[in-house]
């Protein structure tokens, strides 16, 4: 048996120096490097957003606020300014870009007037004979070339103009409709163009090709009384503003019935429907001339495709926001919305 | 990479960020900026005031720089230009009841009462009397300003004499059943808020806090409670309005209880229920006419025979191509 060896019974020495850490120069350095590493991630991440958001905004033009479309879906827009210079306007249509306004007249000279994005006055639209009486009513931007289209009623045609502003030709069909009374007019994502038509025997939507082939006809007697503005959603589907009866009808793009919104006195039914609008996020607005404001609601989904009223704004007067029986709207891909304010003889802009 | 490198990078991405924040949010508020430009107030006004400098002695040019001053409130500036036309034309009616307006605005009864009464003096014995507006209004101008100064038998001698030459103005009678309320006649009170709100059921809350009150001081415990759930209805208490309502469709308020509910269930989007509650409320009081009109705004034919009991009503298409 081994002897045990005896622990010395002696306290550790307090007084020993401590062993100094393994290589404290080189972890700190790691840890250094770890942090700026760190950092420069955060900075240039920074960076790439900023740069982002400079693309995004290049690109759309858009307020922040669109950046981040579930906040903003029920966001009510704000009046911005006015354009003046058109007298008694009734429609209006403006291209993609938002660089252009087009206002037709009801009163003055009856001229569709042409206003860049911030209001200033670029020229006229002169309708081809200046010897006859002239209505322009409504106006649409073809989406293809930026030609202008615009309907009269008193020659009851719908006058073509490129781009510079210089009249082109006269749209016809090409079976000719006898004693045609064209009013609104809208391009339909397909690229048929949809025109509401007053001439007897009933108020009705034809839809034509580019050709100006008629390709379908929408409506029967009594279905439609004063059909003014279509307007359409992604899925192609149109919304008519069937003005006399109080109306918005929501068709497929084959003019089947899919929902609507009545007349009355509940939040978001409507008074007299004119002008219809839909932007490029799915907001739906509607000109309720006799209501003196404009309906904002969400396009609906199928099945029920009914829309979701969101909001009113406007009210009567002639105070900034206020209208005297509005009936023109449209939007453009920047998120401003264009509205005919007629009795105050100017265009109210919109945005968000 | 070294550590100096690295800082290097670091200082150089902390520089673009400090400089191109910045200058993004600058481009873009730049961008976003719009010139709102004159109002269309100040523009009409601009037009206006050139105008009258250009014929200072036009009568009409004047009126029409008082009336736009009062449209860009600028009361003051409007009575100087009401004073010039009367100065020539001292029984110029539409200055002195622009300028009484102005005056009664401001709370000054003193000034504004022998204006009115001025009007009423050149006006009442005319031959289109019985449908002068200047005349009306200047009848509720004194009655506007009995009514602030608590002299309530005055306040009723006047608005009456309104509401003889324009039955329909809501104002007016909302003003009488003030006044008669506050004269002590509570049955009269309500009458004028029932005409009150016959032509504007919905937009203001007045006459129904009037009428609850009159109700209330006659007793009647129903038509107050009616009253109130109006308030509540145009207040957009919906849900309030209908709960206070329902209990009333049988009892001596059925007639307005069913109005009230067409009205909510208008209001809530509820089209059929509308239209049930307004027949009702026709079966009760033939005469109804805001029962009426709600049936014909929802575009029910009236002439047409009412569905058989059970059936539910059928509201107006709602658009489309069937």
């Amino acid at each position: 048996m081994e002897p045990v060896t005896p622990v010395p019974d002696v306290a550790p020495d307090v007084a020993a120096p401590v062993p100094p850490p393994v290589a404290p120069v080189e972890e700190e350095e790691e840890r250094k490097k770890r942090r700026l590493l760190l950092l420069l991630f955060l900075l240039l991440l920074l960076l790439v957003g900023l740069g982002l958001f400079s693309a995004w905004y290049l690109m759309y033009r858009k307020p922040v606020t669109e950046l981040v479309p579930p906040f903003g879906q029920d966001a009510v827009p704000a009046y911005m300014f006015s354009v003046y210079g058109a007298t008694k306007p009734m429609g209006v249509a403006v291209n993609a870009a938002g660089d252009r306004i087009y206002v037709t007249e009801s009163d003055g000279a009856r001229l569709v007037r042409v206003f860049d994005r911030n209001g200033q006055p670029q020229g006229d639209l002169l309708p081809p004979d200046s010897k006859q009486a002239h209505a322009p009513v409504y106006v649409a931007v073809d989406p293809q070339n930026d030609e202008v289209y615009v309907t009269d009623r008193l020659t009851g045609a719908i006058y073509i103009y490129d781009t510079s502003g210089a009249y082109s030709r006269t749209f016809q069909p090409k079976e000719p409709i006898p004693a045609w009374q064209p009013l609104g007019v809208a391009f339909s994502p397909a690229g048929d163009l949809w025109v509401t038509d007053l001439s007897a025997p009933f108020h009705r939507i034809e839809v034509f090709d580019r050709e100006g082939n008629l390709k379908q006809t929408i409506g029967s007697k009594d279905e439609f009384d004063f059909p003014n503005m279509v307007a359409f959603d992604k899925a192609g589907n149109a919304y008519l503003s069937d003005s006399n009866t109080g109306r918005l009808a929501i068709l497929d793009p084959a003019g089947n019935q899919l929902a609507g919104i009545s007349r009355g006195a509940g939040e978001g039914a409507l008074g007299l429907p004119r002008g219809v609008a839909i932007d490029d996020t799915g907001r739906l607005y509607v000109v309720d001339a006799t209501g003196h404001a404009v309906h904002l609601y969400r396009t609906g989904t199928a099945p029920e495709w009914r829309p979701t009223f969101v909001a009113d704004f406007g009210s009567q007067g002639v105070a900034n926001g206020q209208f005297e029986y509005p009936n023109g709207v449209a939007t453009d891909t920047r998120a401003r919305i264009y509205v005919t304010d007629r009795e105050n003889d100017r265009v109210q802009v919109w945005g968000y | 990479m070294s550590n100096k490198g690295l800082k290097r990078l670091v200082m150089l991405a902390a520089l673009l960020l400090l400089v191109g924040t910045p200058v993004v949010v600058a481009a873009y508020l730049l961008d976003q900026r719009v010139e709102q430009g004159p109002t269309l107030a100040e523009r009409r006004l601009a037009e206006v005031e050139a105008a009258a400098r250009e014929h200072p002695d036009d009568v009409g040019l004047r009126l029409a720089l008082a009336a736009t001053y009062v449209a860009n409130e600028r009361p003051q500036d409007a009575v100087g230009q009401y004073d010039a036309v009367l100065k020539a034309m001292p029984e110029n009616v539409s200055a002195l009841l622009g300028k009484a307006m102005i005056l009664a605005d401001r709370g000054d009864a003193a000034g504004a009462t022998p204006l009115f009464e001025r009007i009423v003096s050149i006006r009442k014995d005319g031959e289109f009397a019985t449908a002068d507006t200047d005349l009306q209004q200047a009848y509720y101008g004194l009655g506007s300003v009995a009514v602030a100064e608590k002299r309530f038998d005055d306040a009723v001698a006047a608005l009456e004499s309104a509401t003889r030459i324009g039955g329909t103005d809501a104002d007016t009678w909302y003003l009488l059943g003030v006044a008669q309320l506050g004269a002590g006649r509570p049955l009269q009170a309500v009458q004028a808020e029932q005409n009150a709100v016959t032509f504007v059921p919905t937009e203001w809350a007045q006459p129904y806090d009037t009428m609850a009150k009159a109700y209330a001081a006659l007793g009647k415990r129903d038509h107050t409670e009616y009253a109130l759930a109006m308030v509540d209805l145009v207040e957009k208490r919906y849900p309030e309005a209908k709960q206070r309502l329902l209990p009333l469709a049988e009892g001596e308020a059925a007639a307005q209880a069913a109005v009230g509910l067409g009205l909510v269930s208008e209001k809530l989007g509820d089209a059929p229920g509308a239209i049930e509650w307004y027949r009702k409320a026709l079966d009760l009081d033939p005469h109804n006419v805001t029962a009426s009109g709600g049936l014909s705004r929802l575009g029910v034919d009236l002439a047409a025979p009412s569905p058989a009991p059970g059936v539910t009503p059928t509201p107006m298409p709602s658009g489309g191509n069937g």
